[in-house]
């Protein structure tokens, strides 16, 4: 030892030894780079649901709440209308399908702990002759502080806009009408205050009478608010409720266009202050579909374009899929076949990826109930469940969706009214979807089309950590 | 009064040399009485009791009749009021000429002082411009007067030569007993020397009483004597009283400038004097010289404690008192006199010379200057900042400094300092103070720890600057790599020969990998300890190697600082006294157990009870001040990174800057010499490393536990690469012998010699180490300047809060501040109270129960499941749920559904929901006596230590004593 202190080269070769030794141990114990995936978000079932149907007169509606969820808390599903309360519901999986009274305004539907978990409801409407002649079904919408509706314009149909704010505090309302000519700027302003509880109706055309296509924002300052609006086709064409269609987006997906006969209008609006160029794709059943000429629609700053399909896609049931540099919604106007066809509206959807519920489908003779599902991006698979009104629920099936296809299937025939789940299973693809409901009556085709629409089932806590570390700009650099 | 204005008489002079064992000087003296070219009438010699013949002297000269022996405790005044009891008056006009032993005046002295009484008949008090006895040019006084306290004032610089810058025959308050000439008539009108006044200022209060009965009192420069001061230089007892003569001195400075200044004057004086006298024994004990502190207290209480005997004199001396001020006021000091001599003082200080007092000294002698203090000339400030700038230490400041500021050009200047670890700067020293003794505090979901120490270290700082945390911040932060090279530098003066290795080793510390890193990372705990490691290196050398006394305030100091490190960065702590256990162990001495008790207790008992909260939870021991974010370290740092000295994360270079500097060191390795010091700094460089690999691979939560990942090594990788430099730096001296080869450098001698042997492959192979080491800095400044501080640090912080929120939520309410991390990301929450979180604030552990709760109710809230999560964030005083920019379109929607939210303001600057249901506010829990005892007990201790650490009166006890020049020297010198 000595010896090697004394050599010129010891202490070198000492401390070389020591630091080759801290080298291996660093190495050793140097964890894998990412070892763990980050933990993410928690499925909890939702807790507390309020839904609106908004006018529900000679119409039938269903209410359910689907089974299986985890059982948080127990509760009830309250439906209340005008002040009375028509029913209150505690048993998850079974479907509660009556005609509303008349007369009595918005019915709304209220439910907490485990009867809220993805309750949905619906209400549909059948007339046979008539004014209101046809299919309309609308799914009840919760509370929102931005709806945006696109369908015809009181130039060509009677659309009357209801609002109803279920919440306990005062709504702000500002309506925003776009046309095919630019944004509508009406001399009412559009503005409007909903006390808690109170609900309104309004027709369009004392806000914009002359569009003939049009895109309508309701939103609200504070408070929320639930908005639908009903489309009353001129010429005895036909009737039905505009959906929800999803908020402006560079991505919008258009599922459940009907197959078959009759004609198929694209709507595109932009609230940008730029004039946009969208980039349409049809999906059908078959694969994509080129629709030549029609690749590419300019839709002006502030206006709504409409693109006529009715050749395009060829009869053929078809989901379409509309890119854009700025953020656009979309709908889709189909009419039925005959001599007195029916009208049916479709708008862009959110994926379900949590699963969606239609709560009113009937099948039967001249009925029948069709779920169309797309997966425009990678291949999907859901599982397909219905639930009768009454009676045993029969086994739910499985059914995959190829990727770039539209999946059509055909509902069962059941005794009566029932209401289907449709849950994406594990590994699938985002998968978005629509329920397309007909009737052959006298004189035509009975249409209405349910875009499917995420059920309030499942909510996606996401991994929580208190940090201060909030108060500074998010952009840390990453990388060293 | 005698008629001044009649013819001029003849004059006569009677000298009167009193003596007290002054044989060394008493023969001179004498010879230069007798040489006068007027010559004196009479000589009367008084001797107060020598006991080394001066008395025989006295009497062998002048002769016995001539000569009065006196009682050894007589005072000067005492002895010539004596003679002059017995002295007939001459006839003519008679002057008396007072000399002391050790006082020769110059052959013409005599005849001049007279010319010029002859000039002016008011001239009571005549006296001649005095040099030092042994360096015979410099000058000593030239009359003296004094300032509202008693502060004696000559007017001269210290060691200042006469080169006739003062000379002509001008009017001064005083002049000295020594060489005096005073009519007799005078001096009887005014009563002669005060015998109270037995030694100090007794010829500062005589000459006043002759300025206030009308007189003049003049200096005669072209009359020069030579004077000892003797008894005021220690050389020889002063045994005229037995009180120390430092109190004696300031008790008659009070005292005659109190008898003498008219009643209003007086009056300010005295407070004046009982102010300054308070602050100057404050200053004394600071600077742990209690004596004088003692000294200037008893003085004063003296003076003030015998209020008989301050009437008594100043009716004495009422006479004429007040209407001759004016012309007295004139020759006083004027008084912003003693701001510039404070200023003077700071400036020597910083030029390194020591404080340089002469308070309370005779006269401005000041410690000998080094040789270029000639060469300051007479632009004094520019030859102090040049003798400043000259300094290595100080240039490399500079160019670090420079450095810095264009390294970090995007942080200075901003609103807001923050980013990475470091919360932006929001706040002033109050808000800190106010975190640090509050007993709860505001932020997160109500936490009630102790806050940390490194608050109040940073509202001290705060405090001194003006109140502005962001500069204290910004200081601190910013300025830790030229601070680093300077502490660097300074410390390691005693440890590392050769300013040129002292400037590669500070320059290649200040610009490690873990400096720019800290930097980038906002990392305002490291970069504190980055400074102050040098100074725990020399401190430590000096706990170890000094003797006992520098040893133990050493010991105070480390204590100290390892306290304030340790604040900042808890790891530092372990680290420290793992390497105090094995130094003690491996260098035993006496006290050394002792010293490093002191060194290790003092931070554990400053830091009491939030140290006992470190220790209890171990894991804090790895944190450091700010936030623990796993993202600003790597999870998976690579050996080679560590062993490089990198410690990874933002801003730090690539891996192979640093090569160069290991390979030098490790090449270092290699030259003989120095042995024990070499292994000492490798085994701190080992150990340092040691802990680095082990640090960066112990995953660590945030103190809220919400953020695991590995901590960071920067404090451990700075002690080894400390340890590495200084080892290498120790080595120097040999790799420039083997440079010396060259025939330029040093090519004559043994060195010569030596490298002449050394040349060829060895003297190549030491170019290269010098090559590889001098280029680690070069690169490493350059690199860092080039890109600039690249890391989330930034000058410019958003505000997160919009204002609204801000202003929207009163006192008590609480604001739920949310961010989304994207899409698959998690929820980052916090809970403030009406403003973001000031520094340290975040660093407090809220109550877990509480915490999970709001934590789980902000998830539901976002995830926008319904139900009651609004209501708990209620039952929690949340009355705002604000998101912060950008707002995830899915967490605007799901806010919006919550029935119990109503929404205040959605844009890109963030999101503001408000809740509709009335909120709790949580009732305030009790405040703890106990936790403001222990803050005053904190305060004290922290004084007490520091008074202990302080560099004590070394500077002051070393009276510098000129040494007796040899015989010849004295002849020649210039007469």
């Amino acid at each position: 030892m000595k010896h090697l202190i004394d050599n010129r080269f010891g202490p070198l070769a000492l401390v070389l030894a020591a630091m080759l030794a801290l080298y291996g141990v660093a190495a050793v114990t140097r964890p894998a780079p990412a070892a763990e995936p980050a933990p993410g978000p928690r499925k909890v079932p939702v807790a507390a649901v309020t839904t609106v149907c908004p006018d529900p007169a000679g119409a039938q509606i269903g209410v359910v709440t689907p089974p299986g969820g985890e059982v948080v808390a127990p509760g009830e599903a309250r439906i209340e209308a005008a002040d009375k309360v028509l029913d209150t519901l505690n048993e998850p999986g079974r479907l509660w399908h009556e005609t509303a009274p008349d007369g009595t305004g918005p019915v709304t539907v209220t439910a907490t702990g485990s009867s809220a978990a993805g309750l949905e409801s619906a209400q549909t409407r059948r007339e046979t002759s008539g004014r209101h002649r046809g299919l309309a079904g609308t799914r009840c919408a919760e509370p929102a502080a931005s709806t945006w509706l696109v369908g015809p314009g009181p130039a060509a149909a009677d659309v009357t806009l209801h609002l109803a704010n279920a919440d306990l505090a005062t709504a702000v309302v500002e309506i925003l009408v776009y046309s095919g000519e630019g944004q509508v700027v009406g001399e009412a302003g559009g503005i409007l205050t909903l006390g808690p509880g109170e609900s309104r109706t309004l027709d369009l055309a004392d806000l914009a009478p002359s569009p003939l296509v049009m895109a309508v924002e309701v939103r609200t300052g504070p408070g929320r608010v639930t908005a639908a609006a009903r489309a009353v086709m001129r010429g005895g064409k036909g009737v039905d409720w505009l959906p929800a269609a999803a908020p402006p987006a560079t991505r919008v997906v258009v599922p459940a266009v009907p197959g078959g006969g009759g004609g198929r209008e694209l709507l595109v609006a932009t609230p940008a202050e730029v004039d946009t160029l969208v980039e349409v794709k049809a999906l059908t059943p078959d694969g994509t579909y080129a629709l030549k000429g029609r690749e590419l629609v300019e839709v002006p700053a502030g206006s709504v374009a409409t693109v006529d399909l009715s050749e395009g896609v060829g009869g053929q049931p078809a989901a379409l899929v509309l890119t854009s540099d700025t953020p656009i919604v979309a709908g889709v106007v189909a009419t039925g076949t005959g001599k007195e066809p029916d009208v049916a509206f479709t708008a862009g959807t959110a994926p379900i990826d949590l699963g969606s519920v239609v709560a009113d489908n009937r099948t039967g003779k001249k009925k029948s109930s069709r779920l169309l599902l797309a997966a425009p991006d990678t291949a999907g698979k859901v599982s397909v469940q219905v639930l009768p009104r009454s009676g045993e629920a029969p086994e739910p099936f499985e059914l995959a969706v190829a990727a770039a296809r539209v999946e059509e299937v055909e509902l069962p025939e059941m005794d009566g009214a029932f209401a289907v789940v449709v849950l994406p299973l594990p590994g699938s693809g985002p998968v978005y979807g629509g329920r397309v409901m007909d009737e052959k009556i006298e004189d035509g085709l009975a249409l209405t089309v349910q875009p499917l629409a995420a059920a309030r089932m499942w909510a996606l806590v996401p991994p929580v950590g208190e940090s201060a570390a909030v108060v500074l700009p998010r952009d840390v650099s990453d990388a060293p | 009064m005698p008629s001044t204005d009649s013819s001029p008489l003849r004059h006569t002079v009677t000298a009167i040399v009193v003596s007290h064992d002054g044989t060394r000087w008493l023969r001179e003296t004498l010879d230069a009485l007798f040489r006068q070219t007027r010559p004196v009438d009479r000589i009367v010699g008084a001797d107060n009791g020598s006991r080394d013949g001066s008395a025989a002297l006295l009497r062998e000269v002048l002769g016995p009749q001539a000569v009065l022996t006196l009682p050894r405790s007589t005072g000067f005044g005492e002895a010539v009021a004596e003679v002059l009891d017995r002295l007939d008056p001459a006839g003519g006009r008679e002057w008396i000429w007072l000399l002391h032993d050790d006082c020769a005046p110059d052959a013409w002295a005599l005849e001049t002082l007279l010319d010029a009484a002859d000039a002016d008949p008011r001239t009571g008090v005549l006296g001649p411009k005095l040099r030092d006895w042994l360096d015979r040019r410099i000058l000593l006084e030239v009359g003296v007067t004094v300032d509202r306290t008693g502060r004696r004032d000559t007017g001269l610089e210290p060691r200042e030569f006469d080169q006739g810058q003062y000379d002509g025959v001008r009017d001064v308050l005083s002049v000295s007993t020594a060489g005096m000439l005073i009519r007799r008539d005078v001096w009887e009108e005014v009563g002669g020397l005060d015998p109270f006044l037995s030694i100090f200022r007794d010829d500062l209060d005589l000459c006043w009483r002759v300025r206030s009965a009308g007189y003049r009192v003049r200096n005669v420069t072209r009359a020069i004597a030579w004077h000892a001061e003797a008894a005021h230089r220690r050389r020889r007892r002063i045994t005229v009283s037995g009180d120390h003569p430092r109190r004696l001195d300031r008790r008659n400075a009070i005292f005659v400038v109190l008898a003498n200044l008219p009643f209003w004057p007086m009056m300010w004086a005295l407070l004046r004097n009982a102010a300054g006298s308070s602050f100057r024994a404050l200053l004394f004990l600071l600077a742990k010289q209690p004596a004088n502190a003692l000294d200037e207290i008893v003085a004063l209480g003296s003076v003030l404690a015998h209020p008989v005997r301050m009437i008594k004199a100043r009716r004495a001396r009422a006479p004429g008192r007040k209407e001759n001020h004016l012309a007295v006021r004139r020759l006083l000091t004027p008084p912003g006199a003693g701001y510039r001599r404070l200023v003077d003082r700071v400036q020597s200080y910083l030029a390194g010379s020591g404080f340089v007092e002469s308070t309370g000294r005779h006269q401005a002698a000041g410690p000998a200057e080094e040789g270029d203090e000639l060469l300051a000339d007479d632009a004094g400030n520019a030859g102090m900042m040049w003798r400043v700038l000259r300094n290595p230490g100080t240039v490399l400041f500079l160019v670090l400094l420079v450095i810095t500021l264009v390294a970090g050009r995007g942080l200075v200047g901003g609103a807001r300092l923050g980013g990475g670890a470091l919360v932006p700067v929001i706040g002033g020293a109050g808000d800190l103070w106010a975190l640090y003794t509050e007993g709860r505090h505001g932020a997160g979901p109500g936490g009630e720890g102790w806050a940390p120490p490194y608050v109040a270290v940073l509202a001290m700082l705060s405090t001194v600057l003006f109140g502005q945390t962001w500069l204290a911040v910004s200081l601190l932060l910013l300025g830790c790599v030229p601070l680093a090279g300077a502490a660097a530098y300074a410390a390691t003066r005693s440890l590392v020969p050769g300013r040129s290795a002292r400037v590669w080793l500070a320059s290649s510390y200040a610009l490690l990998p873990v400096a720019t890193g800290t930097i980038a990372a906002g990392r305002l705990g490291t970069a504190v300890v980055f400074v102050l490691l040098p100074a725990y290196a020399a401190l430590g050398v000096t706990v170890f190697t000094g003797e006992g006394r520098q040893a133990r305030r050493a010991a105070w100091a480390l204590g100290l600082l390892l306290a304030t490190g340790t604040a900042f960065v808890p790891l530092v702590y372990p680290l420290m006294l793992l390497l105090g256990v094995l130094a003690t162990l491996a260098f035993p001495r006496r006290g050394a157990g002792l010293s490093a008790a002191i060194v290790f207790g003092v931070p554990a008992a400053l830091l009491l009870p939030w140290l006992a909260e470190v220790v209890a939870d171990p894991g804090r021991l790895l944190l450091e001040a700010g936030l623990h974010r796993p993202d600003l370290t790597d999870p998976a740092l690579p050996a080679a990174s560590l062993l490089l000295l990198s410690p990874g994360g933002p801003g730090t270079p690539p891996l192979w800057a640093t090569g160069g500097l290991v390979a030098a060191c490790l090449a270092a390795l290699l030259a003989r010499g120095n042995r024990t010091a070499v292994a000492i700094g490798w085994g701190v460089a080992l150990l340092g490393l040691l802990a680095a690999v082990l640090v960066s691979r112990i995953p660590v939560a945030s103190v809220n536990g919400d953020a695991v990942g590995p901590a960071w090594p920067g404090v451990p990788l700075a002690v080894a690469a400390l340890g590495m430099l200084t080892a290498a730096a120790l080595t120097a001296g040999r790799v420039r012998g083997l440079l010396g080869a060259r025939g330029t450098r040093g090519g004559r001698g043994a060195r010569g010699a030596r490298g002449a042997r050394a040349a060829g492959p060895r003297r190549a192979a030491a170019l290269l180490v010098v090559a590889a080491a001098v280029a680690t800095p070069l690169l490493a400044a350059g690199l860092w300047a080039a890109s600039g501080v690249t890391g989330p640090v930034s000058g410019d912080v958003r505000e997160v809060m919009p204002a609204s929120a801000a202003a929207a939520s009163r006192s008590g309410e609480r604001i739920l501040l949310l961010r989304s991390e994207g899409r698959g990301g998690g929820l980052v929450f916090t809970v403030l109270r009406g403003r973001t979180p000031i520094i340290g604030e975040a660093d407090i552990p809220s109550p877990a129960g509480p915490r999970e709760l709001v934590g789980v109710a902000a998830a539901g809230l976002v995830s926008g499941r319904g139900g009651d999560d609004a209501r708990v964030l209620a039952a929690h005083g949340v009355r705002l749920v604000v998101v912060a920019a950008p707002v995830d379109p899915a967490v605007g929607r799901a806010l919006d559904s919550q029935p119990a939210l109503a929404r205040v303001s959605l844009s890109e600057r963030g999101g503001v929901w408000r809740l509709t249901q009335p909120i709790a506010t949580p009732a305030a829990p009790q405040e703890d006596p106990w936790r403001v005892r222990w803050l005053w007990a904190q305060a004290l201790m922290t004084l007490l230590v520091a008074i202990l650490a302080a560099p004590g009166s070394r500077a002051a006890d070393r009276e510098v004593v000129p040494r007796e020049p040899p015989e010849t020297t004295r002849e020649l010198a210039p007469r």
